[in-house]
């Protein structure tokens, strides 16, 4: 999709992240359970398994909190921590710039410039962040 | 509540829309939120300052610094506040920052407050949407301070922009008319599925990014096919939520999905995550419906998806660990494959050359759902093959880039640089032979392999009610089941411009489309994992 930069991501502009953290135990652990047919875990047994460390949670947090950002919420099932702060903050937090862009179907996004860096303090439990970049991604498969 | 003096919004005369026929009254109770835009306390400098900014001289403000000179009045919000509640409209959020409030009301309170008549209209290209002619009035104390009221109508971007973004979607009103169109009740009885059971007891949760529903069309789609109206609940994520607007934009895909799913299984409670279209919306309702302790989901449908060459490594992961997940957690997931052949690309700029699989319907942990048109005399099926509607859609299918063939599908195929095939299983799809659906006040049909992954979600809540506990992962279990068993119908015939169906698994149809009572026989008849964890 052919779209056109307009200009910077306004620094005031309210962005929410979803950060997502990496698992308590290696994931390999749970595709071997699925190769040998293993009953399913209930929800709770999931999350204390392979969810987020409370710890890792908390830790993100924290580091949220201490650079200005607000935590929307948390969920150690989904390993995810839904974090808002402006734009400004956000990029110089992920060392990136954020540009705002305009699509030929008319479709307005925002996308980072370069790698989203993670923070130094989170590498040891961020896997991925999500939602500085808001290309729409998919297409509906509905056909009348 | 106080009746004031009101005076007109400057700027807010809206015309009509040419050709746009009035259709009539809106329902006095529905419950509309509308955004007010409010004054900058310094308006000049603001300007000056963006301009900057456009013109790559960032020169950045603080939060705070931002907000004091920038954002509304604190006086400015608390008077639109008061205003609000004297009027009895309920304040969803006020934010000095963003200079915005937004208001929630009736259609009848709201069209009071600010002396507007809204209305019903049908537009002219098809569908219907909220309008309103003249302009929005204000108190006199607020109309320097209110630059502009959003929502009461929505008619403008919603319009045009979905239109467009539905051409490049591929929902497009087909000038040919369907050869045939079937009730999901009757494509239900085409592929025998169980009778007797309704799906009590299981929750269907199904993935949107964009769209809506009205309970309206749900409750006269359900009456008219016989059917008790299943319990169809929205959820929101990251801010998604249930927006119908016309029948050309994605509410298509939302009702298709919910007809489906609730024509076949009458009987399920079905959970609607309304996201935005991007990865993180995508993500965050993929996770936010597997680890639902609310509503509990046993069965996922997800009908958006893009080629896998689209979409980012980190995003892929994410979405891929979640439905590991949900496979672990007994969940069972079907994705639509594509409706764009082996290519996956909408023909037009952007198509990338090549045959591409289509995500998250290549996830191993996924059952990608293919297409079929079937060809039905006398109430039986007397043809079935590949959907392929030359120049006009087929069946997605192929061989990932990213994920290596699963254990469970090498009894099935082993070519292709060892990676995983889709899809895994397949449905009646071609437009031409549809799903008559019901889409914001209008009789549609449609089809696309859309269309197959709430089938096959509607059939599975049936299984899980026959056996008592849930499918969960399925296609060790799928490609695990006796081809002598017959669950599938095996499509032999046809292509999707890059592979050819033939017998056994294709990358055209997967194993096949379902025998739902020999599906049913064989899944019972299966030994059962008894070893603990």
């Amino acid at each position: 999709m052919a779209a056109r930069a307009i200009g910077p991501t306004h620094p005031d502009e309210h962005i929410e992240l979803s950060v997502l953290l990496k698992p308590r135990r290696p994931l390999d652990e749970l595709e071997a359970r699925l190769d040998q047919g293993l009953p399913p875990l209930t929800r709770e047994e999931y999350a204390a398994r392979y969810g987020a460390d409370p710890a890792d949670v908390a830790r993100v947090e924290a580091f949220a909190r201490a650079h200005g950002l607000q935590v929307i919420e948390s969920s150690p099932a989904r390993r995810t921590v839904r974090l808002a702060g402006t734009a400004g903050d956000l990029a110089a937090l992920f060392g990136t710039q954020l540009v705002e862009y305009q699509s030929e179907d008319g479709t307005r996004f925002r996308a980072p410039t370069g790698t989203i860096r993670i923070p130094d303090e989170l590498a040891e439990v961020v896997q991925a962040v999500f939602g500085l970049d808001t290309r729409p991604v998919a297409r509906r498969r509905a056909r009348g | 509540m106080a009746e004031q003096q009101r005076v007109p919004l400057p700027g807010s005369d809206k015309q009509p829309v040419r050709g746009a026929e009035p259709i009539g009254d809106l329902y006095p109770a529905e419950r509309l939120e509308v955004t007010l835009q409010l004054r900058p306390r310094d308006g000049h400098e603001l300007a000056a300052r963006v301009d900057g900014l456009a013109a790559g001289r960032p020169e950045i403000l603080s939060r705070e610094e931002f907000g004091q000179q920038f954002g509304a009045d604190p006086a400015d919000l608390a008077a639109v506040e008061a205003f609000a509640r004297d009027n009895g409209l309920v304040v969803v959020d006020a934010s000095a920052s963003k200079r915005t409030v937004v208001l929630s009301g009736t259609v009848a309170r709201l069209s009071a407050v600010f002396g507007v008549a809204l209305a019903a209209y049908a537009h002219p290209d098809g569908g219907t949407f909220r309008g309103r002619q003249g302009p929005i009035y204000v108190p006199p104390a607020l109309a320097n301070i209110v630059q502009g009221v959003f929502g009461l109508d929505d008619r403008p971007a919603a319009r045009s922009h979905l239109r467009r973004l539905s051409d490049l979607d591929g929902i497009q009103i087909l000038a040919k008319r369907p050869r045939a169109s079937f009730s999901p009740i009757q494509i239900g009885q085409l592929y025998d599925f169980p009778t007797g059971v309704t799906g009590q007891g299981q929750c269907v949760g199904i993935i949107e990014l964009g769209g809506g529903f009205r309970t309206a069309d749900l409750k006269t789609y359900f009456q008219q096919l016989g059917l008790p109206m299943p319990t169809v609940v929205a959820v929101s994520v990251d801010h998604g939520r249930n927006q119908p607007t016309g029948p050309n934009s994605a509410d298509a895909e939302v009702m298709l999905d919910i007809e489906v799913v609730g024509a076949v299984a009458p009987g399920v409670k079905i959970a609607v995550y309304f996201a935005p279209n991007t990865d993180q919306g995508f993500i965050d309702a993929i996770t936010a419906a597997v680890h639902d302790t609310v509503n509990r989901p046993s069965v996922i449908s997800i009908s958006w998806g893009a080629p896998e060459v689209q979409w980012t490594q980190a995003s892929l992961t994410a979405m891929d660990q979640a439905f590991q997940a949900a496979a672990a957690l007994g969940v069972t997931v079907y994705c639509a494959a594509g409706d764009n052949g082996a290519s996956d690309f909408p023909p037009g700029p952007g198509q990338q050359p090549g045959n591409h699989a289509d995500f998250p319907a290549s996830s191993p942990h996924v059952v990608g759902c293919g297409g079929t048109t079937i060809t039905v005399t006398n109430n039986a099926i007397t043809n079935e093959v590949v959907w392929n509607d030359t120049g006009d859609g087929a069946t997605g299918g192929g061989f990932s880039a990213v994920f290596p063939t699963p254990t469970w599908q090498t009894t099935v195929q082993s070519g292709q640089g060892g990676k995983r095939g889709v899809p895994d299983v397949s449905g009646d799809a071609s437009p031409l032979t549809g799903y008559a659906v019901r889409v914001d006040g209008q009789s549609e049909v449609i089809g696309g392999t859309s269309a197959v992954a709430p089938l096959w979600a509607g059939l599975t809540a049936l299984l899980n009610n026959k056996l008592g506990k849930p499918l969960g992962f399925a296609n060790p279990v799928l490609y695990g089941l006796a081809p002598s068993a017959g669950a599938f119908f095996d499509i032999t015939q046809g292509n999707n411009n890059g592979f050819n169906a033939g017998p056994g698994w294709d990358a055209c149809t997967g194993l096949g489309r379902p025998d739902g009572a020999k599906l049913l026989a064989a899944i019972a008849s299966r030994p059962v994992a008894v070893s603990a964890p």
